[in-house]
């Protein structure tokens, strides 16, 4: 009894962290820091987070740090509720669930994943790209459904596309974006992008009109931050000017593309293709989507691969280490000025 | 005897008359047969594979040359039927011709073709393709979105592996070999082992040079190594791609006992010839190794698959599409109508078998000249000074 009670208060003296969504690495990074940290996690009960608060006698006052996944919407309401907050850190690169501008007047950092996953979702870039110009999940699902060889012979299939020389436009080019267009090079693919900014130290031809740089490309790779400006970047003029030969991949966020149009421009063979690890609406997928051979789905998988785990844990448990010991943090995210 | 097959004829007073077993991809291939006065007959038999007697009934009584496909019987029967009705010719629309019993050809003096040169990058490029697949699940994942399941994000869904500082092993270091290997190396920052009868100098001053640019850029160099054995790429890779030739000494190249010398979680690929793999031992490693995955193009008694491959989620499968990408398949079907063309002509062979570009330029009129003949030298063949 009096052990537990030691542990207890033990555990009072560690910095509180909240826990919102909980994100993807909680499970492992729980036991690698609950010596460090109190982690009170408001999904294990069935209490609103302010009753969940209240109920465990935490006082919001005594909460400075949250940890949340992309799932878990930060809003300005959520913020309202702990005056004392002085830490955010998303296990995601993407801060769109997060209210920034009201972090920024209250005083809060925030910590993302940074560069963490830009290797991971590269390589699923280039995965979605060449399975939806070589056809790899439509050969396998024909080949698996296949009854008869003799009636519906194998060279029925029609042909993919071949990668080599075909020019890739690349939608923000970032971190990520980078990753893709080095990948995307070794397969012999001319790169084009578009940014917020040309960028004095690449090569690479730049495009400020979105419409001009489909026009010259044979494929478009979103890989650009969901805001205001970036919203339903391809929308109908672009898929059209990006033309029926022309694939889409998409590991940026949903809302990049004008899912509507998407699905008509499909539907008419307008375009050629789509690879799509986002959605405008997730979890739901427009239903047209789940029947067509000339796209590949993916579900929101692009960061997650074993060994980005492992590094998402260490960095979140050294962001939160940081801005404890009154040290800079890892990686910080630029707030809106 | 054979059911008489369906034709489709071109140019029917021709000189010449060359028979294709398949229709082929585009249309270039049909007009230079047709202006170089052959008259050109088309099986469009819907039928996966032609029959030896299938194959008899098209040749008849008199045929100058065939272009046949890689799942035709090309044997002793064929090249005594075919010489007999006066032919010079046959070329395989593939670069393997492990279906061609070159020496029954020698002895009837016919010209065997095939069609390098315009498969590398098609090939590396797909073997990529299925790495990439089965290293992030891409397949499975679009079948569990496919079938609705998909209700909303969890980490745990498909988690596949960074292809980053892994190993790619490869096993036949030609010219597909090398040119996978320098895609998953410079374009994934992989490290090489790879073994091959031949030392692949090339590769070797490319992943070397590689390692230099990425050690001066302040990044972790790349490394390679050319294996002693071929276990030793087995037993070290993550990821093992094949690209040997088919010969007995590369049939069930992968068994049982090899299969169980790699990783656990390793990744194999096949863009060369089923044969390569014991196919059913293959289904029973995947079975009882379900971190164990393959991306296969090709089967080992192809269209067929052996039982239980259809049904499990570890594989991706493809039917042979190494080449199906439009360009390449109509540069096949040029490549494969000019071999016999070239030697219905007499003209010389081509010098290198491997620099094709001036055949497939749409713009320009072809070298006089055979682009590849396998078994040129034993027949004494002339080659092309160009």
């Amino acid at each position: 009894m009096a052990e537990e009670a030691h542990n207890s208060n033990s555990m009072n003296a560690l910095p509180k962290v909240l826990v919102l969504g909980p994100p993807t690495c909680f499970i492992t990074l729980q036991p690698l820091y609950s010596h460090k940290f109190h982690f009170l996690n408001p999904h294990t009960s069935s209490l609103s987070l302010q009753h969940f608060l209240h109920h465990h006698h935490h006082h919001p006052s005594s909460v400075s740090a949250v940890l949340c996944g992309a799932s878990y919407s930060v809003t300005a309401n959520v913020l309202c509720l702990l005056p004392a907050l002085r830490l955010i850190v998303t296990t995601s690169a993407g801060t769109d669930h997060i209210d920034l501008a009201e972090c920024r007047r209250r005083g809060i950092q925030v910590a993302g994943a940074g560069e963490l996953f830009s290797e991971d979702v590269a390589d699923m870039a280039v995965a979605l790209l060449t399975d939806v110009m070589r056809k790899i999940s439509a050969a396998d699902r024909y080949l698996r459904t296949q009854q008869n060889h003799d009636t519906t012979p194998w060279d029925f299939f029609t042909f993919g596309s071949k990668l080599a020389g075909k020019r890739v436009g690349i939608i923000g080019l970032g971190s990520i974006g980078m990753e893709v267009a080095k990948r995307l090079e070794s397969f012999g693919c001319i790169i084009l992008y578009n940014s917020k900014h040309k960028k004095a130290s690449v090569s690479y031809p730049f495009y400020s009109s979105m419409v001009d740089l489909a026009t010259t490309c044979d494929a478009l790779v979103l890989c650009c931050a969901l805001n205001e400006q970036t919203k339903h970047i391809i929308n109908r003029e672009v898929m059209l000017a990006l033309g029926k030969q022309g694939f889409i991949v998409n590991v940026g966020r949903g809302g990049l593309i004008d899912e509507k149009e998407l699905v008509k421009c499909l539907m008419e063979g307008e375009i050629g293709g789509a690879g799509l690890d986002v959605f405008e609406n997730e979890p739901h997928v427009p239903k047209e989507l789940l029947a067509m051979n000339n796209v590949v789905l993916s579900p929101h998988s692009a960061a997650f691969t074993v060994e980005s785990m492992m590094n998402l844990c260490e960095l979140m448990g050294g962001n939160l280490e940081a801005f404890f010991l009154n040290k800079p943090l890892i990686t910080p995210v630029m707030l809106p000025q | 005897m054979a059911k008489p097959v369906s034709i489709e004829v071109w140019n029917p007073s021709g000189k010449y008359r060359v028979v294709s077993t398949k229709p082929m991809p585009g249309t270039r291939w049909i007009n230079l047969l047709i202006q170089n006065d052959v008259r050109l007959e088309i099986c469009t038999e819907k039928k996966t594979i032609l029959s030896v007697e299938d194959i008899i009934a098209l040749i008849g009584d008199k045929c100058d040359g065939v272009i046949g496909q890689l799942t035709e019987d090309w044997g002793e029967e064929l090249f005594s039927a075919l010489s007999k009705a006066g032919g010079k010719a046959f070329s395989n629309m593939a670069v393997g011709y492990n279906n061609v019993d070159v020496d029954a050809a020698n002895k009837y003096g016919v010209a065997v073709g095939n069609t390098p040169g315009v498969l590398t990058e098609t090939t590396a490029e797909l073997a990529a393709s299925l790495t990439l697949a089965a290293a992030r699940r891409i397949v499975e994942a679009d079948e569990f979105m496919r079938a609705g399941l998909y209700d909303g994000w969890l980490p745990h869904l498909f988690v596949g592996n960074l292809l980053k500082g892994q190993t790619v092993g490869v096993i036949g270091a030609g010219r597909i070999g090398s040119a996978y290997a320098r895609m998953m190396v410079e374009g994934f920052k992989m490290n090489l082992i790879y073994y091959d009868l031949y030392q692949s100098t090339r590769l070797e001053k490319f992943v070397t040079a590689y390692a230099a640019f990425l050690k001066a850029n302040g990044e972790t160099p790349v490394t390679w190594k050319r294996a002693a054995t071929m276990d030793e790429v087995l037993q070290e890779a993550d990821i093992i791609s094949l690209h040997p030739v088919l010969d007995k000494t590369t049939y069930h190249l992968v068994n049982k006992e090899r299969l169980a010398k790699m990783k656990k979680e390793a990744i194999l690929i096949n863009c060369s010839r089923g044969p390569v793999i014991d196919e059913a031992a293959l289904v029973e490693h995947l079975k009882h190794n379900p971190m164990f995955r393959v991306g296969l193009d090709v089967f080992e008694e192809e269209p067929y698959m052996k039982p239980g491959l259809a049904e499990l989620k570890n594989a991706i499968v493809v039917p042979h599409i190494a080449s199906a990408s439009k360009w390449t398949r109509e540069g096949m079907a040029t490549l494969a109508a000019l071999n016999v063309l070239g030697k219905v002509k007499g003209y010389p062979v081509w010098f290198d078998a491997n620099k094709v570009e001036p055949f497939l330029n749409e713009n320009a009129r072809p070298p006089a000249a055979c682009p590849s003949i396998v078994n040129a030298k034993a027949l004494g063949l002339p080659t092309s000074k160009l």
